[in-house]
């Protein structure tokens, strides 16, 4: 992609791809601009003793939950939360994985070995489960701290994936030529084998995206995850769950951003992986 | 055309080889099997060879004979499981870390596959300038210099440096990767199968331009390939491998007219030759190579052998490699003279003495007259 | 004389790969194959060899065609035509392939037996029973020992010299009047390779079956075939009778090529080259399409496409050489001028 003409052939030739990527910005750009957005304080609570709950109206455009607070201004800073944490989330999944499967891709044998072993341990047990468990022994979650257990549980996968593309890239003769040059292991694995296990690492990241932001939503609708009165999707969702019969707007519209962010995620992966793949077999 | 392009070079036969490989042998343990114990394989079995400065030896073998992985445990990027590689008195099998990268450079590789032996996410510039830059034998800028210069001494244009490697064609992709090897003035050059994805019209290219090289920086080569016509035509010297070793070790020139070793002679007799005169008398081996996992007892292609004195002791005498005339070695108890002598060969069950055989099929056209004198 | 069993006239095959290019792969081919006969198509990755013979067997996909106005007929029917139904009838039955790779011409799943009964099952209709022992008897046929054992093994159990020898007894089982293989021994050793040429040389003189063997290698040209095609650009070139092409070649393409090539027995010396790669099947040169890399051009070649001349009985040539034969400034040296002493 060295000109705009090749830019705009790539999306035209893509439009899933561009439809799930142009969804994915207005959606992160609502979330950063919702200060400018949000009509209303997200945390204000202008009628506290009454706790009214207002129906969608020119007022209030999706409705007040049971404090009387915005939902359609929680719904834009809940987004921030939302996507702040899954995507920090998935940079630490990322960084984590990625290096812990090229250290072992790129060491092999007894090293590799107990490495996988570690993780084969920890995949044994369910994310939602692994995630619990730390929720409890932890205590009350900073966002960081939710960011890192979030990140820290789920590269399990994504490093026998780079391993696995680290062992088939050793094997490629660019690699032996690059060792017959004289390069150092630490070159080899940054400059010849990463750049060129970077497309698979790119679709988990974008699919893995996804899964954090429907996981961090279910902590926060336990009441693990972020603790209100900080709106997330998901302690949004929580809020409106007794109501749902009388106050569905409650529910519904953090709900239907969840939906659509994660659907809007999910298909950018899977055009990714198919673009890149093909891309790939040319080459 | 009947000029000979190069003039017989001056070798110092004398003097130390530049290269010296002594019982080298690579095992590989297959992977355990469920409710099967691990096979050893020897990829390489005992091999030895010398090669001297600015000659071109080639190793020549079929699929699996083990040449490819004598050719890589040279350069360490396999490592041997035993024996010995001195190069310019160094001793390779011995050098770690940094001694190791720094040997590197007076040794570089030319790989068979066009396609894998890039990197995809490289400019071709890049790919050059690397081994320059890890050497520090060059400033960012002066690599970038010579990288341009190299290009074109490949018959390549400079400016293709911006270039990424699956803008070229096969051929191109070939120079590029010589290009590469060059790029840190290496003594010698491993060519590890260089044409043998190419089509004819660039092969003859390719040869050409390896030739020239040769020529022009005193390159000395080892040519790993299975095309004998290729390899007649390029090497010096040309040892044949067969099962992990070496069967057949000699000039080319006396290989060529004289092959001693049974297989030499299949092998020779089986390239298709491009000349519809040529009647059809053929050695055809039966049967296929036997599995590296499983070899023959003795000598390992006595199961597939049409030397007419093959018998009982060629199952149990494995044959040394023995220098039968001045510069020729073979491994066949059956081709005298050999070290093997009549009563030994009986006591293994030998019932046909040794008689020297060499079928005129196993001779090539231009070699016929002189090999049927002999 | 009877006619021919194969005539090809005038076939174009265009790939449409999108973007609106078009890849003519294969662009106004014509010959003629005679019963029992064999014929070599000779030629470099593109030339559109390969594509050739997947027309012939109606197995092109898209986004390839066969553009209307080529014709292939076999048997006295078109096969451009032919309704599927008949085509199936035909393939494996009339006219038989033998791929480059055996391993992927082999289903893995099924043993070799059953893969060659089924072709007896299909177009003989033969029980479970017979076609089984056709395939054992088959496999014998084609000197694979203990044949009973083998078909019971599969694909990946054998090598591929055997891989190889199991698909001409898939060829063979329905005594096809036509085989076309397509490079079927590039992908093996020269001993194995030896094999099976003298394999297919001995089935095709059993059983006079006609072959159109396609091929890279002139070696195996030399030793295999009667009569020669040499393609280039999806055209073919020259077209000759075997012996012809190596003592008088007359296209400077196939001179270059029979130049090009180191072979056994030649002393080291300088091989002599073509300059350049193929060009692309979407960008053929106007003119002569081998005209960039050739050493006589003139500015005829630039405008004028060459059509076939006739230089002899049965050899014509696609080069404007054989109209202005004055402009060869280095006369073609005969390669092949010395016989064998053998033959002598």
């Amino acid at each position: 992609m060295r000109n705009r003409a090749t830019v705009a052939t790539f999306f035209r030739s893509r439009p899933g791809m561009t439809l799930a990527a142009a969804s994915l910005v207005v959606i992160i750009a609502t979330a950063i601009a919702a200060p400018l957005l949000a009509p209303y304080d997200p945390v204000a609570q202008p009628d506290i003793v009454g706790g009214n709950i207002t129906a969608p109206s020119a007022a209030h455009p999706l409705g007040t939950d049971q404090f009387s607070r915005d939902v359609l201004s929680r719904l834009l800073f809940g987004a921030r939360v939302s996507l702040l944490v899954g995507i920090f989330a998935t940079v630490v999944t990322v960084t984590v994985g990625t290096a812990y499967g090229l250290a072992a891709g790129y060491s092999g044998g007894i090293v590799d070995e107990v490495m996988m072993r570690l993780v084969d341990a920890f995949m044994s047990i369910p994310r939602v489960l692994l995630v619990l468990a730390l929720v409890a022994l932890w205590g009350q979650m900073s966002t960081t701290g939710l960011i890192l257990l979030l990140g820290l549980t789920g590269w399990f996968q994504l490093s026998r994936l780079v391993r696995a593309e680290v062992l088939g890239a050793r094997q490629t003769d660019y690699v032996a030529s690059a060792r017959a040059l004289g390069a150092h292991d630490f070159r080899i694995a940054f400059r010849h084998v990463l750049p060129n296990v970077l497309p698979p690492i790119i679709v988990f990241a974008t699919i893995g995206l996804g899964n954090v932001i429907v996981l961090e939503a279910g902590l926060s609708y336990l009441g693990f995850g972020i603790q209100p009165p900080a709106p997330s999707w998901g302690n949004m969702i929580r809020d409106g769950s007794e109501l749902m019969t009388a106050a569905w707007w409650v529910s519904l519209f953090p709900g239907l951003a969840i939906v659509t962010t994660v659907m809007a995620v999910n298909a950018l992966g899977e055009s990714l992986r198919r673009s890149l793949g093909r891309s790939e077999s040319r080459a | 055309m009947t000029t000979s392009a190069r003039e017989p070079r001056k070798t110092a036969r004398d003097g130390e080889p530049l290269l010296s490989v002594r019982n080298l042998t690579k095992a590989f343990a297959s992977r355990k099997r469920l409710f099967r114990k691990a096979e050893v394989v020897y990829a390489v079995n005992d091999v030895s060879f010398d090669v001297h400065d600015g000659e071109t030896l080639a190793i020549v073998g079929e699929s699996g004979c083990g040449k490819t992985t004598t050719g890589r445990s040279i350069l360490r990027l396999i490592e041997p499981t035993s024996g010995e590689i001195k190069f310019a008195g160094q001793d390779v099998a011995a050098l770690k870390g940094s001694a190791l990268r720094k040997m590197r450079r007076e040794m570089q590789i030319i790989f068979q596959d066009p396609f894998s032996s890039l990197n995809p996410r490289m400019t071709v510039g890049a790919i050059i300038r690397e081994g320059m830059l890890i050497h520090g034998l060059a400033t960012r800028a002066e690599a970038e210099k010579r990288a341009g210069d190299l290009l074109e001494e490949v018959g390549l244009r400079a400016e293709y440096a911006s270039r990424y490697p699956h803008e070229f064609s096969g051929g191109q992709r070939q120079r590029i990767g010589v290009a590469r090897a060059l790029s840190v003035q290496p003594r010698l050059i491993i060519c590890d199968e260089p044409v043998s994805a190419l089509d004819v019209s660039v092969q003859a290219q390719v040869i050409n331009l390896l030739q020239d090289l040769q020529r022009d920086r005193n390159l000395t080569y080892i040519f790993i390939a299975h095309d004998l016509s290729v390899v007649e035509h390029i090497a010096d010297r040309v040892a044949v491998m067969y099962l992990g070793k070496i069967v057949e070790l000699a000039e080319s020139e006396a290989l060529f007219s004289q092959p001693l070793m049974p297989y030499t002679q299949a092998l020779l007799s089986a390239a298709p030759v491009p000349d519809p005169a040529r009647t059809r008398d053929r050695i055809v081996l039966q049967g296929d190579v036997p599995s590296p996992a499983n070899l023959p007892t003795g000598c390992v292609f006595h199961p597939r052998c049409h030397h007419p004195a093959r018998d009982e002791a060629c199952a149990k005498i494995v044959p040394p490699l023995e220098e039968k005339e001045t510069g020729h070695f073979v491994a066949c108890i059956k081709q005298p003279p050999t070290m093997v002598d009549w009563a030994q060969q009986q006591s293994a069950g030998g019932t046909k003495p040794p008689e020297r055989y060499l079928p005129l099929a196993a001779l090539s056209p231009s070699h016929r007259s002189e090999g049927v004198q002999s | 004389m009877s006619a021919p069993l194969l005539t090809v006239k005038d076939l174009r095959t265009y790939f449409y790969p999108g973007g609106g290019k078009v890849a003519r792969s294969v662009d106004g081919v014509s010959f003629h194959i005679n019963e029992g006969e064999t014929v070599g198509i000779v030629g470099e990755s593109g030339c559109g060899k390969s594509v050739t013979a997947l027309s012939i067997m109606r197995l092109i996909r898209a986004p390839g065609r066969v553009e209307a106005g080529s014709k292939i007929e076999f048997d006295g029917k078109d096969l451009v035509t032919l309704d599927d139904d008949s085509m199936r009838r035909i393939r494996g039955n009339r006219i038989a392939m033998i791929f480059q790779e055996p391993m992927s011409a082999l289903n893995p799943v099924f043993s070799v037996g059953d893969q060659i009964a089924e072709v007896a099952r299909i177009h003989a209709g033969a029980s479970r029973r017979d076609a089984w022992k056709k395939a054992v008897e088959m496999l014998a046929l084609t000197g694979i020992p203990a044949p009973d054992q083998r078909a019971k093994q599969y694909p990946h159990q054998l090598s591929g010299g055997m891989r190889q020898r199991v698909l001409i007894a898939m060829a063979l089982v329905m005594n096809p009047a036509l085989i076309i293989a397509d490079e079927p021994t590039t992908a093996l050793d020269v001993t194995i390779q030896a094999q099976i040429l003298e394999l297919l040389r001995d089935v095709q003189q059993k059983f006079g079956t006609a072959v159109l063997l396609i091929t890279h290698d002139l070696g195996v040209i030399a030793e295999m075939t009667k009569r020669v095609i040499v393609m280039y650009g999806g055209e073919v070139v020259e077209e000759t009778s075997t012996p012809d092409l190596f003592t008088s070649a007359h296209h400077p393409y196939s001179e270059g090529l029979l130049h090009a090539m180191p072979r056994v027995g030649d002393k080291r010396e300088r091989l002599n080259v073509i300059p350049g790669t193929v060009p692309p099947p979407t960008a053929w040169p106007s003119g002569c399409r081998f005209r960039d890399r050739c050493k006589y051009s003139w500015e005829r070649t630039e405008h004028e496409h060459p059509p076939l001349y006739e230089i002899g009985p049965g050899h014509v040539s696609r080069c404007h050489l054989a109209d202005e034969p004055e402009r060869r400034k280095d006369p073609h040296k005969p390669l092949v001028a010395r016989r064998s002493i053998d033959a002598s």
